[in-house]
């Protein structure tokens, strides 16, 4: 009788907990989710409607043909295949890069070690802004300017990539990498088949800031390209402001099929990311 | 032998051909114009070259103006600086002083009646070391929109408009006010200007926090304190749309903009700003400056296509195209653009030749970049309730003049 009593009351807390569980999930859902769809209804309302000051959920009348106008306003078909190559060649590079940085700072003793990780440390204080010209001068002495690896190459070393990965691979015991190296293993073998599958997280970490950071990078495509046929997609999203006015319906329809391919990798990836975290911590 | 000969013929004929296809000059134009503006631009730039097939001249989107002068200034550390450029005409003073243009006047071959034929305010926004400099391209001026429901006639004076802005107020209840204030520079500009002052005199000498300007910021913030006007952040063009507010000064390179936002909700027209202790019609807008660096070939290149850009018949077709204003009288009085205005009464303000004669302009000095900052953080500040109209002047009227002391001491 007092069992059973229990067993009811014990099924009612479990619930409540539960109800208040999912209702903070779908709060902090609605939250995450209102820009969004902000954005898509936005993107198909009529000029005079996207002014509204009063909160219209939807449009009168959806207007699809945003979509093509926005899509004709800048050449998109070219700033996206550009955003796609440059985003993955540097993130690519920039793992490749990362990893092996990382890997010496975090497994091996040298001369300077900490010196030089201070030093790589240091860089990040340096606001972009202040490297822009420098750097850019850099280029045009190269006779870099409107070519891919101009907009490649400056971007494939990241100091905090670098160290997430060091913090990473110095969080894996050493005597895995002792163990490895007694079995025969040789140093670069450890890093490939041992180390960086155990860092998935890590890396799937820095690649996305990269490759949305490479997806988003605007003032450095724009100051080192003269010509539609180099820029990508920030440099297309301009096209719909300017000092005296903004044409939001298009604005948003272009953002819509910017972020699209973002949106896409991000869900991809979210899959690895999980596994990668239940594959190390079995491990741990 | 005769195969030796035609050999020979054949690469004499390569050399020629590639000789000529060598010569043609080619010239670049860096400009902010986007959408129906950059197409504009795009579609002259392609009849130039190919009414010209010695030059090639490419125009190129460098972003919105500020990524335009980001731009600019690092092309110029790494001497990698275009052709032409749209320029302000405060950048064109900054450029001046370090040594960085040359005068397109030399470079356009312009007779007397043709440089008479530009409006008299462009040539003077133009105009250093008594040549015209930069060539206007793209002009707009500052106008007073307005709902013809609610404002059937436009106010003629500063009193009228006050007036009326209370009066739509107490019509709608609140619902509608009269007007629609951002506080911004350039509306403290217009009413500094209708009160007969200016930011700067002739001499550099600070002026903006004189009686006028306190007068002109006071009576700014009494409208919101009256209810007569709305505190607007962002676009004017949406709360006017919106109904929010019935009337507003802005720029007239928005039209597209008002006239997307207010769609056939109601009707509206233009006017030009109410005349305060005097008249006055704020202009603005870029113009075109040749760069130095160009050799003798490429500036005379950049004297034709300018040439091309602002003839009568172009001029009125980049406006029809764009909102601008034509930079030529001719292309003013031209029966094209007359009959474009006609069909558009909502843009009547925009070619009203009385304003042209009281026109006025933000000062075109290199410091004026920083000094803007100085002024606009003064009027957020009285409109946040943080300083004083006359604090926050005076402190800005210091910075502005700290600014032009270092213009004028140092090249930077």
């Amino acid at each position: 009788m007092l069992s059973k009593h229990l067993h009811w009351r014990y099924r009612f807390r479990k619930h409540l907990q539960r109800g208040l569980l999912y209702f903070i999930l779908f709060a902090g859902a609605a939250i995450m989710i209102l820009p969004f769809f902000w954005m898509i209804t936005s993107s198909l309302k009529a000029a005079d409607e996207i002014t509204l000051r009063t909160i219209q959920w939807f449009p009168k009348i959806p207007q699809w043909e945003n979509y093509k106008i926005a899509w004709e306003a800048a050449p998109f078909g070219t700033y996206f295949q550009n955003s796609f190559t440059i985003a993955l060649a540097v993130t690519f590079i920039e793992v490749v890069f990362s990893s092996l940085a990382a890997y010496a700072f975090a497994n091996f003793n040298f001369f300077g070690k900490n010196f030089l990780f201070i030093l790589f440390l240091g860089t990040m204080m340096i606001p972009g802004e202040v490297m822009l010209i420098p750097n850019y001068i850099t280029m045009v002495n190269f006779g870099w300017v409107d070519t891919y690896q101009a907009l490649i190459i400056p971007w494939t070393v990241s100091v905090f990539s670098i160290f997430l990965l060091r913090q990473f691979f110095m969080s894996i015991p050493r005597d895995l990498f002792e163990a490895a190296l007694l079995d025969g293993c040789s140093k670069f073998r450890y890093l490939l088949t041992v180390l960086l599958p155990l860092s998935k997280p890590a890396l799937v970490t820095v690649m996305l800031f990269k490759f949305i950071g490479s997806w988003n990078s605007f003032l450095w495509v724009l100051i080192l390209t003269n010509t539609p046929k180099m820029r990508t997609i920030p440099v297309g999203l301009t096209y719909f402001i300017s000092d005296v006015g903004a044409y939001y319906n298009y604005l948003m329809a272009a953002s819509t099929f910017a972020m699209a391919p973002i949106l896409v990798l991000f869900l991809v990836l979210q899959k690895q990311f999980i596994q990668g975290i239940a594959h190390t911590g079995l491990k741990g | 032998m005769n195969l030796k000969r035609l050999i020979v013929l054949t690469l004499v004929l390569c050399v020629v051909a590639g000789g000529t296809s060598f010569a043609k000059t080619k010239i670049t134009f860096w400009h902010a114009m986007s959408g129906d503006l950059g197409e504009a631009i795009d579609y002259l730039t392609e009849q130039f070259n190919a009414e010209n097939p010695e030059i090639e001249v490419e125009s190129i989107y460098q972003g919105r103006y500020s990524d335009l002068n980001t731009k600019i200034v690092a092309s110029v550390s790494a001497q990698v600086t275009p052709t032409l450029a749209q320029v302000y005409e405060n950048w064109t003073d900054a450029y001046i002083r370090n040594g960085l243009l040359v005068p397109m006047e030399d470079y356009m071959d312009l007779t007397e009646e043709e440089f008479n034929d530009y409006t008299e305010v462009y040539r003077s926004m133009n105009t250093w070391e008594d040549k015209l400099y930069t060539i206007p391209l793209n002009k707009s001026n500052w106008i007073l929109h307005y709902n013809t429901e609610l404002v059937p006639e436009p106010p003629r004076t500063v009193e009228e408009f006050l007036q009326i802005s209370r009066e739509v107020t107490e019509k709608t209840g609140g619902e509608t006010k009269g007007f629609g204030m951002r506080p911004t520079l350039e509306l403290f500009h217009a009413f500094l200007y209708l009160n007969g002052a200016d930011f700067l005199d002739d001499d550099l000498n600070v002026t903006f926090n004189g009686p006028e300007g306190v007068a002109a910021l006071k009576l700014m913030l009494e409208m919101i304190e009256d209810d007569s006007a709305l505190l607007i952040d962002g676009y004017e063009n949406e709360a006017f749309g919106d109904r929010m507010i019935a009337m507003y000064i802005g720029s007239s390179a928005g039209m597209p903009h008002v006239v997307g936002s207010v769609g056939d909700k109601f009707e509206f027209r233009t006017a030009s700003l109410p005349t305060g202790v005097r008249p006055g019609a704020p202009f603005m807008g870029t113009n075109v400056a040749l760069f130095k660096a160009a050799s003798e070939e490429e500036r005379k290149a950049a004297g034709k296509f300018m040439r091309f850009m602002t003839n009568t018949e172009n001029t009125v077709y980049f406006a029809i195209k764009t909102g601008y204003l034509p930079v030529t009288y001719s292309g003013l009085e031209s029966a094209e653009y007359q009959q474009f205005i006609a069909d558009n009464p909502h843009l009547a303000a925009i070619a009203d030749e009385e304003a042209l004669a009281h026109g006025y302009w933000q000062p075109r000095i290199g410091a004026w970049e920083q000094a803007r900052g100085a002024i606009y953080e003064a009027v957020e500040k009285v409109f946040l309730g943080v300083s004083t109209v006359q604090e926050a002047l005076d402190e800005a009227a210091f910075e502005v003049e700290e600014a032009i002391e270092e213009m004028l001491t140092q090249r930077y």
